[in-house]
């Protein structure tokens, strides 16, 4: 399948050109060919243009910007490919296919050097129709050589110079260690971004299958791929199954495939047949604590196959939560207080279990810290906007209208910062909608389901928005579309209480939505939301009491709420809706709540 | 330029002289620390994570309740499904350096996550016992039975199926959970348990006459210097003639601690290790340990040890943690508990 995505990265990878064709940017002379960095093209010194695939032309450009140097596979691999994962064998064809076009067979130019990498055994100099160009790069080259021919002469105090030099340097260095170790729990080495993709690096093995290959169904396999394909379109940084070839699928030695692959965790699967069932267990491995999780357990009656779309995205939903379960245990330990990436990712859990305001605020505070640390983190701008879009809808905010405007400052640059991802593109169309704009809402959000369509936030927020335009149908087909995934999540059941109890309301089932709405309160005691509706619904029917100790339950855990809170946080321009919205608000005001402040 | 070539000398053999005392103060720091800080990963002692800590009432004879400290781990599905009751549950007790999160704590989450509800319980801490490595006398194996009895009753007084609880354990905790495979290793209270999972077990007691309770599983190191390997392949084949049913897997490269803390990669020699490889206990069907013409009961335990010194213990091993072969056996534990509870 093809990964939009992926496609994306790749094409916008930059290939540098260095050394001399960077300075020239001119045409390019090497062996009997000519090089034209600008048309991107390939020909002979008679001018006969070669035709190159896009792959075989980077590499051919990377070649080019480092001759006479060993490049190894892997650097040949994350220059043409980048964060996209494949085999050697990728590599192996895209070189064949340049020394096809060049008429290398032999290896004369692109030198094969076994266990080390490749070698563009060539001399690459300016083409002399550039004349200008060559004019520069022959002036830097001559000068370079000016350079390398002037002799060293070493002077008296040389000697001392060297120790006077290298003393300080000591003192620097030890002193810069010491900073270093200071440092080191403060900061990841690399972006909050990276460093949190290089902890989500997994390997997908195999599965292990006890009938082995027998009838020719490798049914093991097919699990591998649509795991490590649905992985790599959620933008996780996998070694697929052609990577980890050499394991052993029944006991794979999780330690190698951390060292040799440089991976956080190993995903391995078994597939048992007995009494004419089939049962496939998904495992995932932290590779460095030996911890396991089982992600997935399928049963399948005899002689039906898997949907391995649907299990490939149940797999990657579990992974999600258990990566996150892990990464969230070792942030809490000692000594992981000062690093930004721990508190990114504790501020995802205070946002995923939390209900209080407290919970909220140390969220945002959490995203606030990540974000001062490194500044161009999509992730934690992300974070930080989505926390206060939750303090809002959460009703936890003293200046609701005040809170919408941060969020939407701060979406806007996780917007800059990644324009394509459904996360930001889901995040931002809520800014769209409680900024009246429902139509180019309900656009964003069908765009990011394209990108991502197995995402049940981004499809509870869309059916959040039809219902609030009065598509009651379309809102309740999204939301049985995420009713039944696994694994359970708290934010999610949340949210999915909220729209069956609104659903409901604004179709005028109020007892069903009462239903829903006791249901919640019930297994979230915690979260003060259910009650204003539950207030609302019992002073529409005339029960006061019950509608008295709803509200004063709400006002005492929610002390913030007011009418014009309320009305802000259903947005809409249906008649339909708003007809509702009214009753609504005529309910919670029967019920005694204030129209603005308390 | 003399003078500041002068200077630049004398800067340098300042600078060379900074460096020099800088080292020297960072070689000593490292002379100075405790050597086993280097060798003992600071996390090592941290109890289970992720459970809901619970307290225990474990009536003992004569001596009253003692609280026991639980982590309690549910699945963690959807609350209203009743599936998740039904699964299994598994009793964990603590291994000889008593409970872990790295230990302990990651078979909880395993088998949680496979979903199976799991109580791991801390027979030391109550007791005032840091770990009985060293001397297994300071606590009976019996009491940590009762200690599983009572988080038996708890996990049935929370719902969980009665017939579906297994005890697990690793080290000594596998020595525990093994004394579920026999009717009369379990006397006089019994072998109410559904499986015996033991990790690293020492199988010292063996029933004279085997009348095998529940289905086993036994994980053995092969380079186990304190329970070794040879007595639990006995104790596997006379259950499995008497009718039991047994799964004994041997796992290459694994000491008596290959399931222990990921950071303790390197082999450090416990010299004051008590060693049991050829210790072997025969049990009567009364739960009585006999050896020569003695018979030894719980409160005899220190004398029993006393005897298992003078004549088989010996002192000293070397382990280290085994990452592939802990993430094996927990997935082949995982397997064994499916193979009995699940469907």
């Amino acid at each position: 399948m093809s990964d939009p995505s992926a496609t994306a990265r790749s094409a916008a990878l930059p290939v540098p050109l260095a050394g001399a064709a960077a300075r020239a940017e001119g045409r390019l002379a090497f062996a009997e060919f000519v090089f034209d960095p600008a048309r991107q093209e390939l020909s002979r010194h008679d001018g006969q243009p070669i035709a190159l695939t896009p792959k075989s032309l980077a590499l051919l450009r990377y070649l080019l910007a480092h001759p006479g140097r060993v490049l190894a596979k892997d650097e040949l691999i994350g220059a043409l490919w980048g964060a996209v994962i494949v085999t050697d064998d990728s590599l192996v064809q895209c070189v064949k296919d340049l020394r096809g076009a060049l008429g290398d067979r032999a290896q004369r130019l692109l030198k094969t050097l076994p266990r080390r990498g490749y070698m563009f055994d060539v001399v690459v100099q300016a083409a002399p129709a550039g004349a200008a160009v060559q004019a520069e790069a022959l002036a830097d080259a001559g000068a370079s050589s000016a350079r390398a021919a002037t002799p060293v002469v070493p002077s008296r105090d040389t000697g001392w110079r060297r120790t006077a030099l290298a003393g300080w340097l000591l003192v620097l260095l030890t002193l810069l260690g010491g900073a270093l170790v200071w440092w080191h729990d403060a900061a990841p080495g690399v972006g909050i971004d990276e460093e949190l993709r290089l902890r989500r690096s997994i390997a997908v093995l195999a599965f292990h299958d006890s009938a082995g290959r027998a009838a020719g169904a490798p049914l093991g396999d097919q699990l591998a791929d649509a795991v490590a394909g649905q992985l790599v379109r959620d933008g996780t940084r996998v070694i697929g199954r052609g990577g980890t070839l050499w394991q052993d699928p029944a006991a794979p030695e999780f330690e190698r495939i951390g060292r040799e692959q440089g991976v956080r965790y190993v995903l391995a699967g078994r597939i048992t047949r007995a009494n004419g069932r089939v049962s496939i267990d998904t495992y995932l491995t932290e590779v460095s604590s030996g911890a396991v999780y089982r992600l997935d357990e399928t049963d399948l009656a005899a002689g039906v196959g898997p949907d391995l779309a649907a299990y490939a995205q149940q797999v990657a939903r579990a992974l999600e939560a258990r990566t996150v379960e892990i990464e969230v245990e070792r942030a809490r330990l000692p000594g992981h207080e000062k690093n930004p990436v721990d508190r990114l990712v504790l501020g995802w859990r205070e946002l995923d279990r939390g209900n209080m305001k407290a919970d909220l605020e140390r969220a945002r505070a959490h995203f606030a810290a990540a974000a001062q640390a490194d500044p161009t983190s999509y992730e934690a701008t992300l974070g930080l906007g989505v926390s206060q879009l939750a303090l809002f809808y959460a009703f936890q905010s003293a200046t609701p209208a005040r809170t919408v405007e941060e969020a939407e400052q701060t979406l806007r640059r996780a917007l800059d910062l990644a324009p394509d991802n459904p996360r930001t593109l889901s995040a931002w169309a809520e800014v769209l909608l409680l900024r009246q704009r429902p139509e180019a809402a309900i656009w964003l959000w069908n765009r990011a389901l394209e990108i991502a369509p197995d995402n049940a936030s981004i499809r509870l927020r869309l059916a959040n928005a039809m219902l609030r335009q009065g598509s009651y149908a379309a809102a309740h087909e999204h939301m049985a579309k995420v009713s039944d995934l696994r694994p359970y999540e708290l934010r999610r059941q949340q949210a999915l209480y909220q729209l069956q109890a609104d659903l409901a309301f604004a179709q005028g089932r109020d007892e069903e939505a009462y239903g829903v709405l006791q249901h919640w309160r019930a297994e979230f005691p915690n979260s003060g939301r259910p009650y204003a509706m539950l207030a609302a619904i019992d002073a529409l029917n005339q029960r006061d009491a019950a509608a008295a100790e709803h509200m004063a339950r709400y006002r005492q855990m929610l002390p913030l709420g007011n009418i014009a809170y309320v009305i802000q946080t259903y947005p809409s321009n249906n008649p339909d809706f708003l007809a509702q919205r009214a009753r609504l608000v005529q309910g919670l005001k029967q019920a005694g709540l204030p129209e603005e402040g308390r | 330029m003399n003078a500041m070539a002068a200077w630049v000398r004398r800067m340098g053999r300042l600078g060379a002289l900074a460096a020099m005392v800088l080292a020297a103060g960072a070689a000593s720091a490292q002379i100075q620390s405790t050597p086993w800080s280097y060798f003992i990963p600071a996390d090592i002692h941290m109890p289970p994570l992720g459970g809901k800590a619970v307290v225990l009432a474990s009536p003992q004879p004569g001596s009253g309740d003692v609280s026991i400290p639980a982590a309690y781990y549910k699945p963690d599905s959807k609350p209203d499904k009743a599936a998740d009751a039904s699964r299994g549950a598994v009793v964990l007790v603590n291994s000889a350096a008593g409970w872990s999160d790295a230990r302990e704590g990651h078979y909880a989450r395993a088998l949680r996550s496979a979903g199976y509800a799991v109580l791991a319980i801390d027979s030391y801490g109550p007791r005032g016992i840091a770990g009985t490595l060293t001397d297994n006398a300071r606590l009976a194996y019996q009491v940590q039975w009762r200690d599983a009895l009572a988080a038996r009753r708890f996990l049935i007084g929370n719902g969980h199926r009665a017939d579906r609880i297994a005890i697990m354990g690793s080290g000594r905790g596998g020595t525990v959970a093994l004394l579920a495979a026999d009717e009369g290793l379990a006397a006089p209270g019994g072998a109410p348990f559904d499986l015996a999972i033991a990790v690293a077990p020492a199988c010292l007691f063996h029933p004279i006459a085997p009348k095998p309770a529940a289905p086993v599983f036994m994980a053995v190191g092969d380079q186990d210097a304190i329970g070794g390997t040879r007595l639990c392949r006995d104790l596997a084949t006379d259950l499995q003639r008497a009718g039991g049913q047994v799964v004994l897997r041997a796992y290459p490269d694994a000491s008596s601690d290959f399931d222990g803390h990921a950071d303790l990669l390197r082999k450090v020699r416990e010299t004051f290790a008590e060693t049991l490889a050829t210790c072997s206990v025969p049990v009567d069907a009364q739960g009585m340990s006999m050896l020569g013409n003695r018979r030894f009961g719980e409160s005899d335990f220190p004398a029993l040890m006393a005897e298992l010194r003078a004549t088989c213990m010996g002192h000293g091993a070397v382990a280290w943690t085994n990452v592939t072969q802990k993430v094996r056996v927990t997935i082949d534990v995982i397997e064994f508990l499916d193979a009995n509870f699940r469907r």
